[in-house]
């Protein structure tokens, strides 16, 4: 019961992106533990921004 | 790449001595998959031979559902293996140009999910609705037939060639293989359907709202809602998109329960508007979310449209399922045969394949399969469960969608969704022409059911939507609520389709702009940079004018907006498939892989069939109620005599009617003449590539090696878990 309910909000973490700022940490520290982290309403903000400039297409 | 016949696959033949665990035919597999094929066979069995008794929904159900596992067990492996070849040691672009941004390897199940929500729109639920008028089963066979044989193919092919190049986008694709013209045509293509699209789906929002004050109220609502939910997000708790959206999906709730108030209240006439009037409301709202920053708006609306996407459609499932019931509409009407039906004109063949698009072959899709997909898949295998899996659940929301306006009354049918100049604007002129056509519903039965979901009134309520929540109240008020919920509900199912076709109206305005600003940025540096404010304010206005445009016409057209503008919308849908799937045959022509071309180049000659056929029709029949230059002409000789046809009432009305035509009629002869030249010109590649001695230069990014260990299918099998456990992954 307790691993199907991590399961579902594990799910729901990643598809609605909450999880993204945890993966930017993790990819963050391994690959340059030396640079400053940004803080998650800077990652937030960058991650957002960027649609502005990069529309996706959903379908009809 | 060699152009002689490939050399036998690396692995043996699965049937000998492949791999435990993988693909070997065991009994129990075999018994299943019996099953399975029987269970479907006496579906198909049940649909397509009774006549005349009531035939229950869940057949529909099964016979999708069956014909979808046989479809993905077998053909869509032998896709992925013979005619792909995918390469599990072959790292995607995720992997080799992993940037932590747009790519990024991706759990196949997270994507799939990404990737559904990304194609299923309101397209596979407008489409069936319209097509209903056939029957139901024209409908079923081409959704299912068409989605296993054509649109599941297209996406799934599309998505490998695309992840194959670095993530290409369908245009730079045909821009490579084809050629500049084939290009270009693709890149023309694109700009127009995505104009058309728009102007499609904000008529059906417009048709669902028009004189509904508590439809208009609860989506009028959902603009604070996004703006409250996005400054949450950007200021109060960056990132928490789950309580962000809950808080949204509650408010949205209270806003479908206090239209209902707001109805009965003084209110209520504020939020009367006619059609031209939420057309004007809905050109201005086009314009300023297209052009406020995405955090305000569109991510905030994004998050609710999903959630609400997926979990209607698993309620809708869960509701079939349950209230399991009976069809109320022929297998296969007289307007099929004959062409001459009310809700858009024309014969099953090709007007069926038209009408429906999203749900069984979709050009629109092969977008997305060569957009943000291809960069954020983690091994090759994958395509399957991406591409075919998710094309074939947006296939069942369509099969669901057909059910929900089959088990309505045709009576009522065709009361809601003749053009209005058909069934005048009282109950008892409807009811009259609805017995004109062939069925009966009394005015006061027309008046009960308006009065049952609370609107004013149900005559010509065209665009699909109102239908479908008719339907769906149906099915959700017997599974709970009964009776006194089913207004509630009519109301949630309006709400849920107006919230996504205004997400998609946000995005298709921004992305089109994107286009004309990459275009038109070659010409003139400055409109092409995407922080310049006025180019930004131009080329949204250019765009939002455009659908704008067709939208007016449609929303003031005499004959009916969804009767003339829908086929044009199937069309260039359609035409798009072609480009698509001229695209793929090209490529597996120039990679050597001519005995397999017939995977991709036989829904070609059908598409390019279909679409060019009804092109034809619609540009040179001589009758009237199909073709636009026909219509043109017996409106325009009316004109010059000073004649007023109905159900134009006066010469201005007889004006639109010519200027509509003629704009209709260029416009599905221009999408016509580039899918000719599309086609073409792939065919004259494809010829130079069988011809030439030398195998061509492959497109393909190298060859790198894999570290990623991820299993193909949904489902990790016993050796993928064994895999899965050397590499120390726990999931």
């Amino acid at each position: 019961m307790r691993r199907a309910l991590a399961a579902v909000r594990w799910y729901f973490r990643e598809l609605s992106g909450e999880a993204e700022y945890d993966h930017y940490v993790d990819r963050h520290r391994r690959l340059h533990p030396d640079q400053p982290l940004m803080t998650r309403r800077q990652f937030e903000h960058c991650r957002t921004d960027r649609r502005d400039e990069h529309p996706t297409a959903s379908c009809c | 790449m060699t152009t002689t016949t490939p050399a036998s696959p690396p692995t043996p033949p699965p049937t000998t001595t492949a791999p435990a665990g993988r693909g070997r035919l065991n009994p129990r597999s075999i018994a299943i998959w019996t099953a399975v094929a029987v269970a479907g066979a006496i579906a198909w069995g049940v649909l397509a031979l009774s006549r005349g008794e009531e035939i229950n929904a869940i057949w529909l159900v099964v016979a999708a559902l069956a014909s979808y596992a046989i479809a993905y067990r077998f053909y869509a492996r032998f896709i992925a293996r013979k005619v792909l070849k995918v390469d599990d040691t072959r790292a995607t672009p995720a992997e080799r140009l992993d940037n932590g941004i747009d790519y990024q390897p991706t759990d196949r199940r997270i994507l799939v999910g990404h990737h559904f929500a990304a194609i299923a729109g309101a397209g596979p639920l407008v489409g069936p609705v319209l097509a209903a008028q056939m029957g139901y089963l024209p409908g079923t066979m081409w959704i299912i037939f068409g989605v296993i044989f054509a649109g599941a193919v297209q996406d799934m092919v599309i998505l490998f060639f695309s992840m194959r190049r670095n993530g290409k986008s369908l245009g730079q694709m045909a821009r490579d293989e084809i050629g500049t013209v084939g290009g270009i045509a693709a890149l023309i293509a694109v700009f127009s359907i995505m104009i058309i699209l728009l102007a499609v789906l904000a008529l059906v929002v417009v048709n669902a709202l028009a004189r509904s004050p508590w439809g208009t109220f609860s989506i009028a609502m959902t603009i604070p809602i996004a703006l409250l939910m996005g400054f949450y997000l950007r200021v109060l708790r960056p990132g928490r998109v789950i309580e962000t959206t809950a808080i949204g999906v509650g408010l949205l709730l209270l806003a479908i329960v206090a239209g209902g108030w707001v109805q009965e209240s003084s209110l209520a006439d504020t939020f009367t508007l006619s059609p031209e009037a939420l057309t004007i409301c809905l050109i201005v709202y086009g314009f300023f979310a297209s052009v406020l920053p995405v955090w305000m708006l569109l991510a905030p609306r994004d998050y609710l449209s999903t959630f609400m996407k997926v979990g209607v459609i698993g309620l809708l499932a869960v509701g079939v399922i349950i209230a399991a019931p009976a069809l109320q509409t022929e297998a296969i009407t007289d307007f099929a045969r004959e062409g001459n039906g009310p809700v858009f004109s024309g014969a099953l063949f090709p007007f069926v394949f038209i009408t429906i698009a999203c749900g069984a072959l979709s050009g629109f899709h092969s977008l997305i399969s060569s957009g943000t997909t291809p960069k954020m898949i983690q091994k090759e295998s994958q395509v399957r469960l991406v591409g075919y899996g998710a094309m074939l659940m947006e296939s069942f929301v369509a099969v669901m969608a057909l059910i929900a306006a089959c088990i309505l009354e045709p009576g009522l049918y065709y009361a809601m969704n003749a053009p209005a100049g058909v069934l005048g604007s009282t109950v008892e002129s409807a009811s009259a022409a609805v017995a004109n056509l062939g069925f009966t519903i009394s005015p006061q039965d027309l008046s009960a059911a308006a009065a049952e979901v609370e609107e004013q009134t149900l005559v010509a309520r065209t665009g699909g939507a109102p239908t479908l929540a008719i339907g769906m109240s149906e099915i959700f008020s017997s599974v709970i609520g009964g009776a006194s919920l089913k207004a509630f509900w009519y109301h949630f199912a309006i709400m849920f389709e107006a919230l996504f076709i205004l997400t998609t109206v946000d995005a298709g305005t921004r992305v089109g702009r994107f286009m004309l600003q990459d275009t038109l940025g070659n010409i003139w540096k400055p409109i092409g940079r995407v922080s310049w404010k006025p180019g930004l304010w131009a080329t949204s206005a250019v765009v939002v004018l455009a659908w704008g445009y067709f939208l007016y016409t449609g929303v003031t057209n005499p004959l009916g907006g969804i009767n003339q503008l829908f086929p044009l919308f199937g069309i260039a849908n359609q035409l798009l498939a072609a480009v698509a799937l001229a695209v793929a045959t090209t490529i597996l022509v120039k990679s050597g892989r001519l005995k397999w071309a017939w995977v991709t180049g036989v829904p070609l000659v059908w598409d390019a069939t279909v679409t060019l056929t009804a092109s034809w029709q619609k540009v040179f029949s001589d009758n009237p109620a199909i073709g636009f230059f026909a219509q043109r002409e017996r409106f325009a000789d009316a004109l010059d005599r000073g004649e007023v046809l109905a159900p134009a009432k006066n010469l201005d009305d007889m004006r639109a009617v010519v200027t509509n035509s003629t704009v209709d009629g260029v416009l599905a002869a221009f999408f016509a003449i580039l899918v000719i030249i599309v086609i073409a010109n792939a065919a004259w590649v494809c010829y130079k590539a069988i011809r030439a001695r030398e195998p061509l230069p492959t497109t393909e990014a190298p060859y790198v090696k894999s570290q990623i260990v991820a299993p193909a299918g949904l489902f990790p099998t016993a050796e993928e878990k064994r895999e899965l456990a050397a590499a120390g992954d726990r999931t």
